[in-house]
């Protein structure tokens, strides 16, 4: 690209063009804003199967739930990437050392306050940021979000197993999404919990340390 | 096109997936959302403007030609998009050439050689940014992107010479708004900014 200047002075004598920047660096949560509006209208392949639970099904509802999912669903979809390529078998942070994996269960309890149609953007922005801040300490894992509106209770009834359709065990507040990250400490996991936006938004958080199963891979198969 | 930017786009379009285009929005958003800033002089805006031209880019990736470079094509996107945001809004239509004429007859204060270097680069992009959207289009392109005047044309759908009497005028103007403290300060009032 030839710059030609046959027109006298150019910017650069203007001012201090050198200072002007070329480039912007753009908000962390543009780049899963276009991403996911590729995604919905089925121009790239999302990195994870969109399922009816992540995206489809809750994108289509104009709904208070679907706003609400919406805003959770950033979670998901940020998820959907990270969770092709950071499944933890070993964690280990920065130094290399072994980390522990903790679970941050997110409950919709009463004084939750799900967002409305118009708050769902909003809502979504917060999350990315969130994540983004759990990622850039190289604490965050995985997660998913759930249906907080549907799901199924099993449980023992009569000597059998009855099965019902509900989202709450024991009357309690329904589970709206899982996210995994590690930690040194328990007390980093917290102060990322804390953080979430579901809790200034009025929902509860369950931090639970996980407890390594080291499940043994199956033996190879003799033919 | 560079070899970088050949290989990030034939992985994408025989991947169609997500991350091959991550790979692409980091290494061109960064261009591609400074002109929509200072196209719409709002990151709301550019942030929808910075979107929209990407979908529309996805959508098109098989019509480009790969001759000029990818950065050229994907910001040529951007001020297209813009350009017919702007035709779609009433209140901010583009400048017609009737009226660029006009402009060209008003008082132009020549800047002195002495306060040139004095500006600072807040007022250049206040300056830039009270400039008729035809003006600042291609001063960005021209100034600060270091477009030629042929990219420009094809870029905006106009004649070389055309582009080559827009960054003239656009040039005067600017000069005309650095050197005049009243034209900063009414920007000051309008936008509530020091």
């Amino acid at each position: 690209m030839n710059h030609d200047s046959e027109n006298g002075d150019s910017l650069a004598a203007l001012g201090e063009p050198s200072s002007l920047p070329v480039e912007m660096e753009p908000p962390i949560a543009l780049e899963d804003r276009v991403v996911n509006a590729l995604v919905r209208r089925g121009m790239i392949r999302p990195d994870r199967p969109v399922t009816k639970y992540s995206l489809g099904w809750r994108a289509v509802r104009a709904s208070l739930a679907a706003a609400a999912c919406a805003a959770i669903l950033a979670v998901g979809v940020f998820i959907g990437r990270a969770s092709t390529e950071q499944i933890p078998g070993s964690l280990t942070n920065l130094t290399g050392a072994e980390t522990d994996l903790y679970a941050l269960l997110l409950f919709e309890t009463d004084s939750y306050d799900r967002p409305s149609a118009q708050e769902a953007l909003t809502r979504y922005g917060e999350y990315s940021e969130w994540i983004a801040l759990a990622r850039e300490r190289e604490q965050f894992v995985t997660g998913e979000d759930f249906d907080a509106d549907r799901g199924w209770l099993i449980a023992p009834e009569d000597g059998g197993v009855a099965v019902s359709e509900t989202v709450r065990v024991a009357g309690g507040p329904p589970l709206s999404g899982v996210l995994f990250v590690r930690a040194d400490h328990h007390d980093d996991a917290l102060r990322l919990a804390r953080a979430l936006p579901h809790v200034r938004h009025g929902g509860s958080v369950l931090v639970q340390k996980t407890i390594r199963t080291d499940v043994p891979p199956p033996e190879p198969t003799r033919e | 096109m560079t070899a970088d930017d050949s290989v990030l786009l034939e992985t994408f379009e025989r991947r169609r997936d997500e991350r091959s285009f991550r790979k692409l929005y980091r290494r061109h958003t960064p261009s591609m959302f400074a002109m929509a800033v200072r196209l719409s002089g709002s990151q709301a805006e550019a942030e929808e403007l910075t979107q929209e031209a990407w979908c529309r880019a996805v959508e098109r990736f098989g019509a480009f030609d790969r001759r000029s470079a990818l950065r050229t094509w994907l910001i040529g996107i951007v001020v297209n998009c813009y350009r017919e945001g702007v035709r779609r809004s009433a209140k901010t239509r583009p400048a017609t050439d009737a009226e660029l004429e006009n402009l060209s007859d008003s008082p132009v204060t020549a800047l002195p050689v002495s306060r040139r270097t004095q500006a600072e680069p807040i007022d250049v992009e206040r300056a830039l940014s009270r400039l008729p959207p035809g003006y600042r289009e291609v001063v960005l392109l021209h100034d600060l992107n270091g477009f030629t005047h042929k990219e420009i044309a094809v870029m905006l759908g106009i004649q070389e010479g055309t582009s080559k009497s827009q960054l003239k005028r656009g040039r005067e103007q600017l000069r005309s708004l650095l050197a005049s403290p009243a034209g900063r300060s009414e920007y000051t009032d309008k936008r509530g900014t020091p």
